[in-house]
């Protein structure tokens, strides 16, 4: 993919453009929001992290332009700022994903990699089906091999954004932001014990195991490969 | 004390204003008053006129002409205090009898500057003229009573304007000077305070006026602000130390990892607690901003009105997983079909029982029960955490509150002590009161919220 990384910070953008590099993509580095912008409207560009502050135009001002030249490529902000107000302020500008500093390279790929699928999609469907696995979104009920399986209102939350991202990896933060909106302590066990009991539900009975664990990352779920 | 600022000073304008009103309002009442009076008298001298002028025509018709003649010179005769005005006069305007020269041209009432004895200097008159068959009869008063009692009226009329409007404006300059004096006392009580004296406060006079009331307003606010100032300087200290703990291991396990790898051993434990000691003070740090932000807010006048009862059994659904894994257990004790309504945010308050919860898994020993329930009462809608763990001594509770604080127990066990901190920025926000009590055994933690 062609990246365009917007930084002011010359270390963090070294690190990060390695990382992306490393993992197969093409990037272009710049520093001012200026330059974000005028590059994204004069180049093609797959993706675009952009820093909140920086100097030139910040960056929720160069998303809203973006979005008035009706330029819809997916934008991650990264940012110090990390309060729900200033995650949501950055969405609603027309951002796609909000990632805090500081952050494992490894949330930054599995982010990407959840913006890369089609997002028109998303909104319309009503069912989410991996191997013999669904998930009715209107009934609100999940069945596998035509068993009905009952599920808590957060472990069917939790269900429904493995599914969507089914074959990626979900790190745990995602999962956090998605399924729960709360701050936990840092060690928290939240995700996991969610886990744990969604996989005692949905895979154990079963002979096919869905949900899997990527060390040090998140899960995925996925059926055989 | 300065006159300028007094003589510009709002209640001296006001005063000013008032005394010209006063002023022109009294002058049109005098000039009124004064012409009432002028035409009272002079009405009273044309009725005496005309009942003169009704006799000198009975007389008329009684004796003739020369008879008329001949009463007007004896009238005109006699020497009286108040010399009257006679006059008779035949065709052509000869004069036949009286003092006066000539004839007033028309009939009627008028005044007229009239000389009646040789010599004498024209005096003011009020004349009657009429006719009688081919005669004029002319007969007049003097005017001097009336210009005398005008004169008088204009100088009390004079004097009363005077002292009114000069009253005013003394009145005016007394409480100007008054305002000007208490605003001089509370700029000076500012200037303390912007000068470092934090316990200065603006000096509140016993009258309850308007400045009074602004001046007891500024102190509430001093009083906050310096309470504001307290805490912060608190949680300065408190962050040197607490920062420096999770700072102090990484800097160690960094060290630790170098001299690993230059043994050629593995470091990946090291790195991983370093790695953790970052995360926690990312999480000290996250929560200090988000504390500082609810803190610097309130919540809007138009917050909407939430049900408490579901945010209580979301959050404890969650925590429930959690708990268990800790070897505790949570129990949701809301009464189903309960509505407990505030006015909030239901995310703040769900994290707010998040915290009190984590809390309790963390300050309980394992197989502790921790109980959760959302109540409706009279004074509003309450959320209670309560567990059956050690709970915190009675002289504890209010410092536990504060940024960074921990009980002694608890310092080694992980945790920012930044849950409680957040917890009362959250009930703050909401007006909503935190009490902290002794659950005999445990801790139960209380939101109380103001009613809907």
């Amino acid at each position: 993919m062609k990246i365009l990384l917007a930084e002011d910070d010359e270390r963090m953008a070294e690190f990060i453009r390695r990382g992306l590099i490393e993992d197969g993509h093409q990037v272009d580095h710049v520093g001012d929001g200026r330059e974000a912008l005028t590059h994204c409207l004069y180049n093609a560009v797959d993706l675009v992290i952009l820093d909140r502050m920086m100097p030139g135009m910040d960056g929720i001002a160069v998303v809203k332009a973006l979005r008035a030249a009706k330029q819809d490529l997916p934008v991650i902000f990264l940012t110090a700022l990390g309060d729900v107000d200033d995650r949501v302020a950055g969405l609603t500008a027309g951002g796609d994903d909000y990632l805090p500093k500081p952050f494992h390279f490894s949330e930054l790929r599995a982010r990407i990699g959840a913006l890369v699928r089609r997002p028109r999609e998303r909104r319309e469907v009503t069912e989410l089906k991996v191997h013999d696995l669904t998930l009715d979104l209107l009934s609100r009920t999940a069945r596998r091999e035509g068993q009905v399986i009952e599920l808590l209102p957060r472990e069917f939350a939790l269900l429904e954004v493995l599914m969507r991202n089914a074959g990626r990896v979900v790190t745990r933060t995602m999962l956090l932001e998605q399924v729960w909106d709360y701050s936990f302590e840092p060690n928290t066990t939240v995700v996991e014990t969610h886990v744990s009991r969604l996989r005692a539900k949905i895979d154990r009975p079963f002979a096919v195991p869905l949900i899997h664990t990527v060390r040090s990352t998140g899960y995925s779920l996925h059926g055989p490969r | 004390m300065d006159r300028a600022s007094v003589l510009s000073g709002a209640p001296f304008k006001s005063a000013v204003i008032g005394a010209s009103l006063i002023f022109a309002l009294l002058i049109f009442a005098g000039a009124v008053s004064f012409r009432v009076v002028q035409a009272a008298m002079l009405g009273a001298l044309e009725r005496q006129l005309a009942a003169e002028q009704l006799l000198l025509a009975d007389l008329y018709r009684q004796s003739g002409t020369a008879g008329l003649a001949h009463a007007i010179e004896q009238m005109d005769a006699r020497t009286e205090a108040a010399p009257r005005a006679l006059g008779l006069f035949g065709e052509a305007g000869v004069k036949l009898a009286g003092n006066v020269e000539a004839a007033p041209a028309r009939v009627g009432v008028a005044r007229a500057r009239l000389a009646l004895r040789p010599g004498a200097e024209p005096e003011g008159y009020y004349v009657s003229t009429a006719h009688l068959d081919r005669l004029v009869v002319v007969v007049g008063r003097s005017l001097a009573p009336v210009l005398a009692a005008e004169r008088a009226l204009a100088i009390v009329l004079a004097i009363t304007v005077g002292v009114t409007t000069l009253a005013t404006v003394a009145v005016g300059y007394r409480f100007s000077a008054q305002s000007h004096r208490k605003l001089a006392a509370i700029g000076d009580a500012l200037d303390q305070v912007a000068g470092g004296e934090m316990a200065a406060r603006l000096p509140v006079g016993p009258d309850n006026d308007q400045i009074d009331r602004i001046a007891r307003q500024i102190n509430g606010h001093l009083d906050r602000l310096s309470v504001l100032m307290h805490s912060t300087r608190t949680a300065a200290a408190a962050i040197a130390h607490d920062l420096k703990t999770p700072l102090s291991r990484a800097f160690l396990a960094l060290q630790e990892a170098r001299a690993r790898i230059e043994r050629g051993e593995p470091a990946e434990a090291e790195l991983d607690q370093t790695e953790r000691d970052l995360d926690e003070m990312n999480a000290i740090f996250d929560t200090m901003l988000r504390v500082a932000r609810i803190e610097a807010g309130s919540l809007p006048a138009a917050a909407p009105v939430i049900d408490l009862a579901p945010v209580a059994a979301d959050v404890a659904e969650t925590m429930a997983a959690v708990a268990e894994e800790a070897g505790r257990r949570l129990v949701l004790e809301t009464e189903p079909g309960l509505r407990a309504e505030a006015h909030g945010d239901a995310r703040m308050v769900g994290q707010a029982l998040v915290n009190l919860i984590q809390n309790a898994v963390l300050h309980t020993p394992s197989g502790a029960v921790i109980r959760v329930r959302a109540m409706a009462t009279e004074e509003g809608a309450v959320l209670v955490v309560e567990d059956d763990g050690p709970g915190i001594p009675a002289n504890k509770r209010g410092e536990v509150l504060d940024p960074f604080v921990r009980l002694d127990a608890a310092r080694s066990t992980r945790g920012s002590g930044l849950g409680l901190t957040l917890v009362k920025a959250i009930a703050d926000h909401h007006h909503a009161a935190l009490r902290l009590e002794d659950a005999g055994p445990g801790l139960r933690a209380v939101l109380q919220f103001p009613p809907v």
